[in-house]
């Protein structure tokens, strides 16, 4: 995987129309439309999540794997929903400041 | 992005979440506390960001609801200047990923964009763990 390997995910112009069966057959069906996004998975994030997902041994259907991390994210939310004011405000400025220097970081990789 | 998740969870639960006006409103909150509701839009600015830029006029929205559901939300401007706008929830049931759209339109997911939205999900899951919670993704602990 490299760093410039980029993904397809559908979005709704495309799902609309096409029923993605294949990689190579959605790829052909979708690159004449213009609104289609194009997902582009920092190598480093791709290998978080594939190594993570590698560790488990104990295979995981997609509805165990998207369960799994919904409900660590209602917990975690939960939690999270009993933060004080200055830590809330600390973290929706460190949110911003993530989303600067992520857009940065893309327009240097463009 | 407030316009955006808003009207995704006016779609779904039907309610009026002003979200982004309480978040910044920091001397209005006497309990000073961010509400899940809240922190739902805080992930869902890292769920927009998922998939590339964001074509000009368009906005998004890509968020785990609850452990059952993600969403996936747009708004666009036609060609006649109406707003657009689609929603498609992927619900997580026993046989598999049920993706619900607008006009009554269910499949179950399989193939190339099973595999996305897995994709999709994980990065979601690794991002907002450790941006929006400070948590690792993997054991749920407190970054140092």
């Amino acid at each position: 995987m490299s760093e410039n390997d980029q993904y397809r995910i559908p979005n709704q112009a495309a799902s609309e129309e096409t029923k993605f069966s294949s990689g190579d057959e959605f790829r052909l069906r979708t690159s004449t439309l213009d609104s289609l996004e194009i997902v582009q998975i920092r190598h480093d994030i791709y290998e978080a999540t594939t190594k993570s997902a590698r560790q488990g041994e104990v295979f995981r259907t997609p509805s165990e794997q998207l369960g799994d991390l919904g409900e660590v994210l209602r917990v975690v939310r939960a939690k999270e929903a009993g933060m004080d004011l200055e830590e809330a405000d600390d973290l929706t400025e460190n949110v911003k400041f993530i989303h600067e220097a992520y857009r940065d970081s893309k327009k240097d990789a463009a | 992005m407030a316009t955006v998740l808003k009207r995704a969870l006016q779609l779904l639960i039907g309610t009026d979440p002003s979200t982004r006006d309480l978040m910044y409103a920091k001397k209005s909150r006497p309990l000073g506390k961010l509400t899940e509701r809240e922190l739902l839009q805080l992930e869902s600015e890292i769920g927009a960001q998922l998939f590339g830029e964001i074509p000009k006029g368009r906005r998004r929205s890509f968020f785990n609801l609850d452990p059952k559901t993600w969403i996936w939300h747009e708004e666009w401007m036609d060609e006649h200047g109406e707003l657009q706008q689609a929603t498609t929830r992927y619900e997580v049931h026993d046989q598999g990923i049920l993706k619900v759209q607008q006009g009554a339109r269910y499949e179950f997911l399989e193939g190339q964009e099973l595999d996305n939205l897995i994709l999709a999900a994980q990065m979601y899951y690794e991002r907002v763990m450790r941006e929006v919670y400070k948590r690792d993704p993997q054991t749920g602990q407190k970054l140092g």
